[in-house]
């Protein structure tokens, strides 16, 4: 008989519920969840990829100073020589986060592999769920601020948001203009949801050079009055068929199972989407096709078994157990110009209230 | 390109303290400037999206048949200076 080949997935951990742990073989069940852990990270670093580098860089410089001027000189001049300031430095911070799970032995006795599988789909969840909001944090607060390297080396941290008229040096304009970094701001208000608005928003962030491909993302809840925008174009849904013939309907559809995350549509330059890590009423722009992304993830730096959700310790003390699901990461924005925040239900920006 | 005051003028969540972009509370005239200059904004938005929608409606096909059909109207209502 030809053998079953395959590999035991968390899947069919979760479909062994009247077999206990012990009957089913805990080696098995180990190695199947350590393998999801993996794929976990996998997923989790793909997922965050679209707005973040990963790195392990504690600062990091972006952009660069004012562009140096040609000199006309005669055939005995000698100009002055110049020098291009190096650009600003943002940092990033690093935060250690825990899930712990427990149980007692005779817990351990009656459980089956899907109990088993459960605490760590969990833990996941928690994981992602921190994630998203670290992503928020990192995009929708205006204001600068310290953070003590406590982790690593105990420096303090500048922590810059996108631009935010800090007086930090703004790299100039491709035409060359150059803009009042004590003035200029990524962090917009308009009292009402309007082209003029989202119009302003777009030049804000393209005017940078960040035109390449144009996102703005929304929370569901503001998926109507968007797609009610003049000049708004939606993208269809699978359903609908489209004669080959129709040239000015978008070819890229609209997944109406998916709430939370989809393209909306199209609007002037940028491709609206309804993400996640979303705040109702705030619209946030970044250009994804840029390789200066808006974000960066950082990590501890010591190599991949140090990165992501791991197992960090498993304690015994009879009759109770303790496995404890550690993550150390930081979100902080690293190309300061590549980000533009618009809360278009108040005139002032003002900080959203953001809860995990 | 979106303009605010010198050092940043935004309101904390809780939208009722005025910071700058290092978090630093402003002085209650800063605060007032900043709102003024919000304020100007807002209206100079307001205005163009009037402009905006004005606009749209003109190039719209339906509206300017509307409005001719409207102007025929009123031509037709208001009498002619010499018929006075």
């Amino acid at each position: 008989m030809a053998p079953q080949v395959g590999t035991y997935a968390i899947a069919d951990l979760l479909d062994v519920r009247f077999q206990s742990v012990n009957e089913f073989g805990m080696d098995t069940v180990v190695e199947t969840l350590q393998a999801d852990l993996a794929a976990h990270n996998a997923i989790v670093n793909e997922m965050v990829s679209d707005l973040a580098v990963m790195t392990t860089d504690t600062q990091a410089v972006y952009g660069s100073g004012a562009v140096g001027q040609m000199m006309e000189v005669d055939e005995f001049g000698r100009s002055e020589t110049q020098k291009v300031a190096p650009g600003s430095t943002v940092a990033f911070p690093l935060r250690l986060l825990q899930y712990a799970t427990g149980w007692t032995r005779k817990y351990m006795q009656q459980a089956t592999p899907r109990d088993l599988a459960l605490h760590q789909l969990a833990a996941e969840e928690a994981h992602r769920k921190r994630i998203r909001y670290d992503i928020k944090r990192a995009i929708y607060f205006s204001t600068n601020y310290t953070f003590t390297d406590f982790l690593i080396n105990n420096v303090s941290l500048g922590v810059k948001r996108f631009l935010n008229a800090d007086s930090a040096a703004i790299p100039d304009a491709p035409d060359g203009s150059t803009f009042t970094a004590s003035t200029h701001t990524h962090y917009d208000g308009s009292a009402t949801l309007t082209t003029t608005a989202v119009d302003a928003a777009i030049t804000d962030l393209i005017e940078h050079g960040h035109g390449g491909k144009v996102m703005l993302a929304i929370h569901y809840s503001n998926a109507a009055a968007f797609a009610a925008l003049t000049g708004f174009v939606a993208a269809l849904p699978n359903y609908v068929q489209v004669p080959a013939y129709n040239v000015t309907t978008p070819g890229v559809r609209t997944d109406l199972g998916n709430q939370y995350n989809r393209l909306l549509g199209y609007y002037g330059a940028a491709e609206v989407w309804i993400k996640p890590w979303a705040v109702a009423n705030y619209m946030f722009l970044w250009d994804g096709g840029s390789p200066q992304k808006p974000l960066a993830f950082r990590q501890r730096a010591g190599g991949s078994a140090l990165n992501g959700l791991q197992i960090a310790a498993e304690l015994e003390a009879y009759p109770l157990y303790a496995k404890y699901y550690e993550a150390e990461f930081g979100i902080g924005v690293l190309t300061r110009t590549n980000g533009v925040v618009v809360k278009f239900d108040n005139a002032t920006y003002s900080n959203p209230t953001i809860t995990e | 390109m979106a303009e605010t005051l010198a050092g940043g003028a935004y309101l904390s969540a809780d939208g009722k303290t005025w910071v700058d972009a290092d978090g630093a509370p402003l002085s209650k005239e800063a605060a007032a400037e900043a709102q003024k200059l919000i304020e100007a904004r807002q209206r100079q938005r307001e205005f163009d999206e009037a402009a905006r929608v004005e606009f749209e409606a003109q190039r719209d096909p339906i509206a300017r048949a509307l409005l001719a059909q409207q102007a025929t109207r009123q031509a037709v209502a208001a009498p002619r200076a010499s018929e006075k």
